[in-house]
């Protein structure tokens, strides 16, 4: 590898190779995405028909009209973005709050504690579906948004913790023991300075919780029997059949639902860069 | 300050709801189904208590070929840290170089795409490149003259293996991309400075100062990319559902096929409370390796192994 | 900015509880639920007088473009709700994908969940469910209810004699030939085993995929598989052997797996059968490049169409038999596979069951005037739409028995060991004699 020095003028050969590569990844990642909006343009007969990676022969505008006519994809729109943004916040301000306990603070069970909120990451989800749907029932809370709820935080909190704890152990201690003598109180501490500095934490943290809560199917399925509580991915997911599938409107269905995470993931991650920025100028 | 990191009320108001939710929600089901990997039970009539037996058919008499799917899984494991792992974090690498600065958002977007398009899409997205008669691997492999190395992907039980996780290691490159990326981010932007100052290249600036620090993350994603290949299950049960021939059988499908489709309950539960221990034992393990290798401490040299060969 | 950073924090986590406050559970009878077919959330409020109630009613067909009984059954209640306005069907369509419904069933009947009236799988399936009681025994509720059914039918639904669901509609396989490709090539239909495996060799020669397959969800190749070892051995030792009377460990067997093997040996099966799933095999019989397809009533809907390109060049043939077969025995692959339900705690077991029969009816007459399903109803006069149905009806006419798919005989265990030892002989991994062996050992486990 060549050195490379920051205020160079002329572009170093090195450079332009790495750029060429970059270029290629990119190609590379960008090409699911390309295939998506295609796909959803496309008839059976098309993607069945060997034209795989080329543009629709003719563009079926009506697999969107589909997609969003059949069912009530509004209400399932609206299920989605309830469930999804409750677990976030939820997740992300529980995560916060216990692993700053179960890290900074000191107390006689918090490597225990610790390790058992590691172990939520290592359940195969499956295997909780039924003794899931018993408590579920007989808490009442069956073929309710909160079915999901609960499960979701509760899955996404052992990833948050996990996450958070290789953040929480880079925060310099002087900070709070400056902020200590400033005379603040620990919830002070905690809001005020610690929350701040794990913005970059909890923007990843934002974006994994949402992928995984917006992608979610099995539970959504199962935990859910009434039309004006269901997801939009499960809404998508019903126009595959048994013996034939509509993948047009599949994939349209999916390019509609994908949509509002690739806005999140934007806002979100650039939300995070700037708070980089201003912790970085701030010192 | 010690007193008040002591603070009992604050401790258990932080700790609490997280715990209370995470207890009942995710911990009582697999407490639950540890207790039905003592039954024999199909789902429906009276359950038997059996005791250690489904534990015994599984490592003992490997009916249904659970070594076989166990290996698989670490096959993946080793793919994962080794070659995923090592892939993102030359991309979260790229595109901090201070040079790629106006294009960093774009590429940073763009490698987390993968990520965000649904399973169902990538599943169909990959049977389509594999796809034997008109797929885009075959047609490629014919166009640059090595149409004898044509294969029926998935079909075949000595490809599918294979063929099933590069798509697996692929999805998640832009995933841990992320998480390191977030982490250099993290990094004090004096210490970079100081390095240039040294007259240290990019390069070099990565192994001296910037992975040393993301270490904690980078132990982290390790730990993510072992778990997630020893529970892997959604992408193997759309694109091949564990076949042909058990081909690409791993633990979390024999576990969905147990319960969902031969009825067995407690064997079922059998392997998912193995997989819980078995993953347990990977994460702590690896730390353990990992910290003894490259220190507790994020001062101390961590990177030696990797400084080496780039001598 | 910090201080922004946490109001905000605040303020949407007291969102998110005013969220929690508002979507109070509805209990699992769920009065305030609006459902896609019936009737919505304003009659809710008629449920306080004592004369309407309410039945919730689950079934695995979501989209009726893609599962075609998902039309006949918005056809059924929406008759349902026009003839019987106080009693309210709650109805919720589940997607079959992916086994989405039959876990979500399994998983429901297992935590004492289910709804009062549910679709079920027939035989294995079902079986276990019954044995521990979670489907209401019907007997007394169905007297007189079932007259006009036909004859055979309330079998598959019945158990030691008793009767524990309604059927709606039947099926029946056969080999769906592209004749262009046929004719084009003169290539004449097979009648005899040996004459597929020719007619097999002659289209794989020719660079046609000779019959399309997608096995790698496994139940494709026994529904080819079967009719072999229904025309070696017949209906009666296939059932024996299945119930454990007799062993599969038999030179009927053997040949029967034979022709399998020389199938695969032949390069009969679409290339990559293993690894494609069914509806991707079918799309190659669909797209006319394959010249042969295993297919049923249930998948015909993929066969007919403006934008299908076998539209209209369809026919289907029974299938063959063995050379020196003497005997006047036409087992049909075909039966009716499914049935509604009712759970035993439904608190109106009467009209649950006078609902299951009404929608039969319906969804039978529907089925069968669209092409969709055979009927389990007598249907005087009635008339269906579709060539291409009335095609499997006469081929159905011909038939002395029928004999479902074995999956739904065997235990499900001994299912999934079957359809992956069958699976062997479709990638000529195995040998006639191994396979008899294994799958005899499968099935005595």
């Amino acid at each position: 590898m060549k050195k490379m020095q920051k205020q160079k003028r002329h572009v170093p050969p090195a450079f332009l190779l790495m750029t060429i590569l970059l270029m290629a990844v990119a190609l590379v990642q960008v090409f699911p995405f390309y295939w998506m909006l295609t796909f959803s343009l496309k008839s059976n007969a098309d993607i069945y028909g060997g034209n795989i990676a080329g543009l629709p022969t003719t563009l079926h505008f009506e697999n969107y009209v589909k997609a969003l006519t059949t069912g009530k994809i509004g209400v399932y729109l609206k299920n989605s973005i309830l469930i999804t943004l409750s677990t976030i916040v939820v997740v992300a301000l529980l995560a916060c709050m216990a692993s700053y306990a179960l890290l900074r603070m000191e107390w006689k069970f918090q490597k225990v504690t610790f390790a058992l909120f590691l172990v939520g990451y290592m359940i195969p989800m499956h295997a909780t579906l039924l003794p899931l749907m018993k408590l579920l029932g007989k808490m009442g809370l069956l073929n309710s948004r909160l079915a999901l709820i609960f499960p979701y935080i509760a899955f996404g909190l052992p990833f948050a913790i996990y996450i958070l704890s290789g953040f929480m152990n880079a925060i310099p201690r002087e900070l709070e023991e400056a902020a200590c003598i400033d005379g603040c109180n620990i919830f002070q501490i905690f809001f005020r300075i610690v929350m701040p500095l794990l913005k970059p934490a909890i923007s990843t943290i934002v974006i994994f919780t949402f992928l995984s809560a917006w992608n979610e199917l099995m539970l959504a399925m199962t935990f859910i029997n009434d039309a004006s509580k269901k997801t939009l991915t499960y809404g998508i997911m019903s126009f595959e059949g048994q013996y034939a599938v509509d993948w047009g409107t599949v994939g349209a269905g999916l390019s509609i639902a994908t949509i509002p995470v690739l806005i999140f993931y934007l806002i979100f991650a650039e939300a995070f860069q700037k708070g980089i920025v201003a912790g970085a100028v701030k010192g | 300050m010690k007193k008040i990191l002591r603070d009992k009320r604050a401790i258990i108001l932080f700790v609490l709801p997280a715990l209370l939710v995470y207890v009942i929600f995710a911990i009582y089901p697999v407490i639950m189904s540890g207790y039905y990997s003592f039954l024999e039970w199909n789902g429906a009539g009276e359950a038997k208590w059996i005791g250690l037996d489904n534990y015994k058919s599984l490592f003992f008499e490997n009916t249904d070929g659970f070594t076989d799917a166990l290996l698989n899984s670490f096959v993946l494991a080793f793919l994962s840290v080794f070659v995923q792992l090592t892939l993102s974090l030359i991309l979260a690498l790229a595109i901090c170089h201070p040079r790629v600065k106006k294009q960093e958002k774009f590429y940073r977007t763009v490698y987390f795409l993968p990520a965000i398009v649904s399973t169902v899409i990538i599943a169909e997205l990959w049977k389509k490149i594999y796809h034997p008669s008109y797929g885009l691997l075959n047609g490629f492999l014919s166009q640059i003259g090595l149409g004898s190395w044509q294969r029926e992907w998935l079909g075949d039980p000595k490809t599918a293996l294979i063929a099933v996780f590069v798509p697996i290691i692929w999805q998640y490159i832009g995933n841990h991309m992320l998480m390191m990326y977030s982490a250099i981010k993290g990094v004090p932007g004096e210490l970079l400075e100081a390095a240039y100052i040294d007259g240290a290249s990019y390069l070099q600036t990565c192994f001296r100062v910037i992975i040393p620090l993301i270490k904690d993350m980078l132990i982290v994603c390790v730990t993510f990319a072992i778990v997630g290949s020893l529970k892997v299950f959604d992408l193997v049960y759309v694109m091949t559902n564990g076949g042909p021939l058990h081909a690409t059988e791993v633990p979390g499908t024999l576990m969905y096929s147990s319960i969902f489709m031969k009825n067995q309950y407690g064997y079922g539960s059998a392997i998912a409370v193995f997989i819980v221990l078995e993953c347990v034992i990977f994460t702590f393990a690896s730390r353990w390796v990992m910290y003894r290798m490259f220190g507790d401490d994020s001062n101390r040299q961590d990177v030696r192994r990797r400084g080496r060969k780039s001598k | 900015m910090r201080k922004r950073f946490v109001s905000m924090f605040l303020t949407v986590s007291m969102l998110s509880l005013m969220i929690f406050g508002c979507s109070s559970p509805s209990g699992t009878n769920g009065t305030d639920t609006t459902d896609t077919n019936v009737s919505d959330s304003s009659d809710a409020d008629a449920s306080d007088s004592a004369e309407t109630i309410t039945l919730t009613y689950w079934d695995g067909w979501a989209d009726a473009d893609t599962e075609p009984t998902a039309a006949a059954v918005t056809y059924a209640l929406a008759e349902w709700e026009k003839e019987h306005p106080n009693i309210r069907i709650v109805a919720d369509h589940t997607t079959s994908t992916s086994d989405g419904y039959k876990t979500k069933i399994k998983t429901a009947l297992s935590a004492d969940e289910a709804p009062d009236v549910f679709l079920m799988d027939k035989g294995s399936f079902a079986q276990p469910y019954i044995d521990a009681g979670k489907l209401l025994e019907l007997d007394s509720y169905l007297d007189g209810k079932l007259d006009g059914m036909k004859e055979g039918v309330m079998e598959t639904a019945s158990s030691n004699g008793k009767i524990y669901g309604v059927p709606f509609n039947m099926h029946v396989n056969g080999i769906y030939c592209n004749t262009e490709l046929f004719e084009n090539n003169q290539i004449s239909y097979p009648t005899t085993w040996e004459e597929l495996v020719d007619v097999c060799r002659q289209f794989r020669q020719l660079g046609i995929t000779p019959i399309a397959m997608g096995n790698k969800e496994l139940w494709q190749a026994i529904q080819l598989f079967e009719p072999m070892m229904l025309s070696e051995a017949g209906y009666d030792y296939c059932l024996g052997a299945i119930n454990r009377e007799e062993s599969f460990d038999s030179e009927a067997t053997v040949k029967a797996a034979g022709i399998m093997l020389e199938l695969a040996k032949a390069d009969a099966f679409s290339k990559g059968v293993a690894g494609l799933t069914f509806t991707e095999g079918a799309a190659e019989f669909a797209q006319g490049t394959a010249a042969m397809a295993i297919c049923g009533t249930w998948g015909l809907a993929t066969f007919e169409g403006d934008s299908v390109a076998v539209d209209g060049k369809v026919k289907i043939i029974p299938f063959p038999r063995t050379a020196d077969s003497t005997g006047t025995e036409n087992v049909l692959q075909a039966g009716p596979y499914e049935y509604f339900a009712v759970n035993p705690s439904c608190e109106h077991p009467q009209e649950a069951a006078e609902f299951i029969v009404f929608i039969s009816q319906k969804i039978s007459a529907y089925c069968f005037e669209n092409g969709l399903g055979l009927p389990v109803w007598d249907m005087q006069g009635a008339q269906t739409n579709s060539a291409l149905f009335q095609q499997a009806l006469d081929e159905a006419a011909t038939a002395t028995r029928f004999m479902s798919g074995w999956d739904f005989y065997f235990d499900s265990d001994v299912t999934v060991d079957y359809m992956n030892l069958v699976s062997e002989l479709l990638l000529d991994q195995t040998t006639p004699e191994e396979f008899a062996a294994q799958l005899q050992q499968a099935n005595s486990k």
